[in-house]
């Protein structure tokens, strides 16, 4: 266990069914600044889809300026009516009343008693949608100074919509994010950073201290972020549950009477499934995916610092809350009768983990550089999928198909429209319709196993450790993620992260050319020689041979180009790539046979791999094989529709 | 049982009619023959030189064939461009050559090319005739169901929470749902078989009959319809197990694959025509007859007024 008590994790993992218990320490040296500090009573009106909390928030101001007013998240107004930003960019719909979801705050007073209620005015940052209620603005009564703090106590009330973007209710099932007033983050220089909630945006807030009780009925079963250090029940049938979380910039939590609990234990990690009844014979699936991804980011990455993990596996009818990472508790999905060769809960298991380094730890600006989380994520996912279950079989092996994960996540960039809509640095609401996905999780994805492949794994995981410490519990920026690699790879970051490049290699020809021996006419010695060709003998011919490889693409890489000739003997070739071609020319008695660029298919970012390659005796069988194939499963199309005929 | 004894008759059947059997598969290969040359000269230009080619020989590989049928090389949509027409074509092509297979089978005639395709023509308007009207009471059916569907998963859907309990509720309600829609291609089966034996013009007529045959009937047609998909399930389970065991990555092992594939083919027509030659057995066994009264009118005088 690193950072935290034995004996005093054990007590608080044990449930301490203490009144008014004091608040564990986990780590007596904080892990971050801890700016933003919450204590939180919540009571869950179950009927009702509602919340109604109490929220004490300390915050202090870390920059070197003074601070007049705060900035909170009211994301819940997303959902409040279809004229939100995130209904109108399209986020998700809703046909009826009832199932809108909104936040209220009822009042707002500084520990001085000094009532801010009236001067809470909504905002809108990113846009003039007048009618957008997910940011709001608070003078303060006097300046902040640097350094200083200031105490305030909210009131307010959640209302939960149906589940849409990994929160809401499904029934008696709850996934409770998202759901309190939340500050923004103040950045030196720059001022507020608290953006309106958008269909494609996530989250970004400041790391503190989270002191929340949750009250319900006791017939829910509940997770949350943090550790559970108190358990008190109450007369009138419900429960109250402490919850105490340290570093953390979130705090979620779920319910649901439904849920069925399996425990498990990863070194100083208690993990926690909270699985459907339906689900349970699939929690070994969820619990050893999780295992496989903690040693995995304790091996090439850093330690997984806190004493907790909770796995939530929401009902089919909740799946929009699955697929998402808060602080210490992940939402992941699957379905009942989902076979063991098709391993979505693993990816999602993997995924979601991962977002406790990204993110979680690692906490970029989700709405501004959605890639650094979410690329740099994807890119782990695959090498730990491919690490745990095969390369080319880690997402499906089933009946002989088998697909890698890094492989779907290529084709999901490779078969892009246009791969150039924009650079995936770039804020997450500003996307092109329909690319946001595959330009921030697929292709920084790819181009850091492009990378990977480049400057070979130690080199890599080198770099990525180096900037995590440095940059856990703080807010890293893309270029801070591109410092912590070799300056020489700048131009690697600029175009495939900062720029739109794409890459595009082509082995374009290959010519043999016989070179016949001298005839003719020429000069010795003044004199005139007539020379004429010798009789031909077999093996003497020589040949100019070449090698055309051109570059389609403005995506400039470094690569080999292995060229085979018909003798056996194989050439090496390095280029730089600068020039859209380049044209490799030998003299040799045996004649090219083959080439290919990239020959250990490095550049998984090339979105062509057909034409990487070329032969001078391309064989006819592999067309002929599906070429039959298909006549085969046509005449049984035809014969099959014959029968309604 | 009945469905047994009469396709093992039509089997018998079956077999005794290879020329039958051979001009159904011979219209079914020279129809998906330009399909291998489409399909070679796609997969040729595709592939173009390059040594990717040696990777599909090797087996399934995702990336290449994801490459492959990436619109960069070869579209996917080309290839199923060619499928649509070619079902189209299927339908129409069965539905014409089904006359000339039961006014051989009903009759008992031996084959000639002549009669057979003359009796294709014969039927084919009423043929069509009736292939619209099952393919509208089918549409009709297919959309009652799904509304009846969406109904009852919603109400499953809010009084549990559990998707299992969803889940089972669709899978009852499939297999429930099939058994209309075996019924509807049933009694379009021997509406054809009615138009056949006993003449019939009306195709509304003909779908009528065929219902309350298949009605009356239920078990033994039923049964013989379930006969010929267990065939057909076993035939293409063999020919995967067959298939699995040749590595086809030499023009040898192609070549034999193509001949089993054309055997399987081949079985294919021959379980065609015994289904068939059972459906008109079945339906000469138990076709209503017409009743004839032998006796006196014993009805009341009529009384004068």
């Amino acid at each position: 266990m690193k950072g935290c008590s034995p004996l005093l994790l054990l007590a608080f993992l044990c449930g301490v069914a203490t009144p008014a218990p004091s608040e564990p320490v986990l780590f007596p040296r904080p892990l971050s600044d801890r700016i933003a500090n919450y204590t939180i009573a919540v009571t869950l009106d179950p009927a009702h889809k509602r919340l109604s909390g109490h929220e004490t928030l300390v915050w202090r101001n870390s920059a070197p300026e003074s601070v007049s007013e705060l900035r909170f998240h009211l994301y819940l107004n997303a959902f409040r009516n279809n004229r939100s930003t995130f209904m109108r960019g399209g986020g998700g719909r809703r046909e009826s009343g009832g199932d809108w979801g909104w936040s209220e705050i009822h009042s707002l007073t500084t520990a001085q008693g000094k009532d801010l209620t009236q001067q809470i005015e909504f905002i809108h940052p990113d846009d003039d949608n007048d009618d957008d209620r997910t940011v709001v603005r608070v003078p303060l009564p006097q300046p902040l100074l640097p350094g200083q703090s200031i105490t305030l106590t909210c009131i307010f009330t959640a209302q939960l919509p149906a589940v849409i973007a990994r929160t809401g209710y499904a029934g008696e099932f709850f996934m409770v994010g998202q759901w309190f007033p939340k500050v923004g983050v103040y950045e030196s220089g720059r001022g507020w950073n608290c953006h309106q909630f958008h269909p494609n945006t996530e989250f970004f807030a400041d790391f503190g201290v989270y002191d929340v009780t949750i009250t319900l009925p006791d017939r829910f079963v509940v997770g949350a972020t943090g550790v559970r250090h108190a358990e008190k029940k109450n007369a009138d049938g419900t429960t109250t549950l402490s919850y105490h979380a340290e570093d953390v910039h979130d705090f979620a939590w779920t319910a649901s009477p439904r849920f069925a609990e399996i425990t498990d234990t990863w070194r100083h990690v208690s993990l926690r499934l909270l699985i459907q009844p339906e689900h349970l014979s699939q929690a070994r699936r969820y619990l050893s995916s999780c295992i496989a991804a903690l040693e995995f980011f304790d091996r090439h990455v850093g330690p997984y610092p806190y004493p907790v993990f909770t796995i939530v596996d929401p009902p089919l009818n909740a799946i929009e809350a699955g697929g998402m990472e808060y602080p210490t508790l992940i939402t992941v999905l699957t379905s009942w009768g989902l076979p063991g060769a098709l391993r979505l809960p693993e990816q999602a298991t993997i995924h979601e983990f991962g977002h406790q380094y990204w993110q979680g730890m690692s906490a970029s600006n989700e709405f501004e550089e959605a890639w650094l989380d979410e690329g740099v994520n994807q890119y782990f996912e695959a090498r730990i999928m491919n690490e745990t279950y095969g390369e080319k079989s880690s997402f499906l092996d089933l009946f002989g198909l088998r697909v890698g994960d890094a492989e779907m996540t290529r084709a999901s960039y490779t078969q892009m429209g246009n791969p150039r809509a924009a650079p995936p640095a770039t804020p997450a609401w500003k996307f092109p319709r329909g690319t946001y996905g595959i330009l921030t999780y697929s292709k920084p994805a790819i181009a850091f196993l492009t990378l990977e492949r480049i400057i070979g794994t130690a080199a890599m995981d080198s770099a990525i450790t180096t900037f995590f410490r440095r940059w856990r519990f703080r807010h890293p920026t893309g270029r801070d993620f591109a410092a912590a690699f070799d300056p020489a790879l700048k131009v690697f970051f600029d175009q495939t992260i900062f720029g739109t490049a794409v890459c595009d290699f082509e082995l374009s020809s290959i010519r043999n050319i016989p070179i016949a021996p001298l005839a003719g006419i020429t000069d010795s010695a003044g004199q005139r020689i007539h020379r004429r060709p010798p009789p031909e003998q077999p093996d003497s011919t020589l040949y100019a041979a070449s090698v055309l490889v051109s570059r389609r693409g403005d995506m400039i890489l470094p690569l080999d180009v292995l060229v085979g000739f018909a003798d056996g003997r194989e050439v090496r070739e390095r280029w730089d790539g600068q020039a859209t071609s380049i044209e490799f020319s030998y003299q040799s008695r045996s004649p090219i046979r083959w080439a290919r660029v990239d020959p250990e298919q490095k550049i998984l970012l090339d979105v062509n791999l057909i034409n990487n390659s070329r032969t001078v005796n391309p064989l006819t069988a592999p067309v002929w094989k599906y070429a039959v194939k298909i006549l085969f499963w046509l005449q049984n199309l035809i014969s099959t529709v014959g029968l309604i005929g | 049982m009945t469905a047994l004894r009469i396709f093992r008759s039509a089997c018998t059947h079956a077999l005794a009619s290879p020329p039958l059997v051979l001009t159904l598969y011979g219209v079914n290969l020279l129809l998906a023959f330009p399909a291998l040359y489409f399909s070679r000269f796609v997969l040729t230009a595709a592939l173009g030189n390059s040594l990717a080619g040696e990777s599909l020989l090797a087996g399934f590989d995702y990336t290449v064939w994801f490459d492959l049928l990436s619109p960069r090389n070869l579209s996917l949509g080309t290839l199923l461009q060619f499928a649509v027409p070619m079902a189209i074509l299927g339908i129409a092509l069965y539905t014409f050559l089904a006359g000339g297979v039961l006014d051989l089978l009903a009759r008992e005639k031996r084959f000639s090319a002549a009669s057979f395709f003359r009796a294709c023509g014969t039927y084919l308007g009423r043929f069509l005739a009736i292939w619209i009207l099952t393919t509208i009471v089918l549409l009709l059916v297919i959309a009652l169901f799904g509304t009846f569907l969406g109904v009852v998963v919603g109400i499953v859907n809010a009084q549990s929470d559990s998707e299992q309990a969803t889940g089972i509720t669709i899978i009852v309600s499939l297999i429930v749902f099939s058994f209309p829609i075996f019924l509807i291609f049933m009694a379009s089966d021997y509406a054809r078989v009615y138009t056949v034996v006993q003449g019939g013009h009306s195709s509304w007529k003909a779908l009528g009959r065929g219902f309350q045959f298949v009605l009356r009937n239920t078990g033994s047609t039923l049964g013989l319809h379930l006969l010929l998909l267990l065939l057909l399930g076993i035939a293409v389970a063999l020919y995967l197990v067959l298939e699995g065991l040749v590595a086809i990555d030499r023009p040898g092992t192609i070549v034999l694959v193509f001949l089993l594939q054309q055997l399987f083919m081949v079985g294919r027509a021959a379980i065609r025509v015994a289904f068939s030659a059972g459906e008109v057995a079945l339906y000469e066994e138990r076709k209503p007859r017409p009743v004839i009264f032998y006796g006196w009118d014993d009805s009341p005088p009529r009384r004068e007024p």
